[in-house]
């Protein structure tokens, strides 16, 4: 399991402090939402979440990877992988519910833990980089809800047609979304 | 006909701001046919459905598609109001029937001039979005995992799993 380490991170990655996730809000207030969190290291290999466990945090990398998951058959399929500076986990920060992805890391890796009553506590105090994150987060859902949109219309049109030929032209219209 | 404040987005608000909310929002009645918004048009309100059979259609590669019948209390659009961008779909009424529909200047303008009540909605229109996008990856992961057999044949079987592949991995 991951330990947690109150000492923080010796440095926070640039992405974070003025990357996309806090947009707008000033920097020394971005920086104060970062250090304000709680920090974690995990060695590599380890699970950080599994899929169906329930989710109350949004993670922050501060350094390392993370693989992200799903296994709808006997396959697993890699949604997405994070790297220094990313978030994943998200959805939990705005509503719980069961996670939808295993996260394991591939090297030692680093975190910030923002929790769902932490975010409220910003929210609820109009803090600006609070609420500059909330507008990061709801364009990033928002953008993920049309791509899975997207993927419906064109799977269902795939198997509307249901040749060969058709298929591999569906699954090259995937690729591009 | 439902009342606007029953709808998703208000659920958990506290009454004030609930009706600061409510207020800003115009209400229009439609008629049996009528298009609400077009598939491709540029998105730029949200709509709260209180009274009517509406559909979502897509254009597909053989025809319009139906996506779905809308009831009362649906929210469409929220994507309008946060993340800007083309309609994925068009929106048709089947009946007569009422929405609600708050536009994004108007919006903006509540950011301003009521930041506390903004807020609120805006967590609020994130919670529909992460529900939406929950709903749609069901439903995507369902699609993936119907038994394509007997659908498919010989070679577009063995194509399937690559395509299901793709669907999901980024």
């Amino acid at each position: 399991m991951s330990s947690t380490d109150n000492s923080g991170p010796s440095s926070l990655p640039e992405a974070l402090l003025t990357g996309p996730l806090m947009d707008g809000a000033p920097l020394a207030h971005r920086r104060g939402l970062l250090q304000a969190l709680p920090y974690k290291e995990a060695p590599a290999g380890t699970t950080l979440f599994r899929q169906g466990d329930s989710g109350d945090a949004m993670w922050i990398l501060v350094s390392g990877s993370v693989s992200l998951t799903t296994c709808p058959g006997e396959q697993p399929i890699e949604l997405d992988r994070a790297h220094a500076g990313d978030i994943f986990g998200e959805l939990a920060v705005i509503s719980p519910a069961a996670r939808t992805a295993r996260a394991v890391t591939l090297e030692d890796s680093s975190f910030l833990l923002l929790e769902r009553r932490a975010f409220q506590r910003l929210l609820e105090a109009r803090s600006p980089a609070g609420e500059a994150l909330l507008r990061y987060l709801t364009q990033r859902i928002c953008r993920r809800l049309r791509r899975s949109d997207a993927r419906i219309a064109l799977v269902s049109d795939a198997l509307a047609g249901a040749d060969a030929a058709w298929l591999r032209q569906r699954a090259r219209s995937l690729e591009g979304l | 006909m439902i009342e606007l404040r029953d709808c998703t987005l208000f659920r958990g608000l506290d009454e004030r701001t609930a009706a600061a909310i409510a207020q800003v929002f115009v209400r229009a009645r439609f008629e049996p046919g009528e298009v609400l918004f077009h598939e491709g048009s540029d998105g730029n309100a949200l709509v709260v459905v209180l009274e009517g059979l509406l559909e979502l259609t897509q254009r597909g590669s053989s025809g319009e598609i139906h996506l779905a019948d809308v009831q009362p209390g649906r929210v469409l659009g929220l994507t309008s109001l946060v993340d800007p961008g083309p309609r994925t779909a068009s929106l048709r009424a089947l009946d007569e029937g009422e929405v609600a529909v708050l536009d994004r200047a108007t919006f903006h303008t509540l950011w301003k001039a009521q930041g506390d009540a903004a807020a609120k909605l805006h967590l609020q229109l994130a919670r529909v979005a992460v529900e939406d996008l929950r709903s749609a990856d069901r439903k995507l992961a369902e699609l993936l995992e119907e038994p394509v057999q007997p659908r498919l044949s010989g070679e577009a079987a063995e194509i399937w799993p690559s395509l299901a592949h793709r669907a999901l991995s980024s």
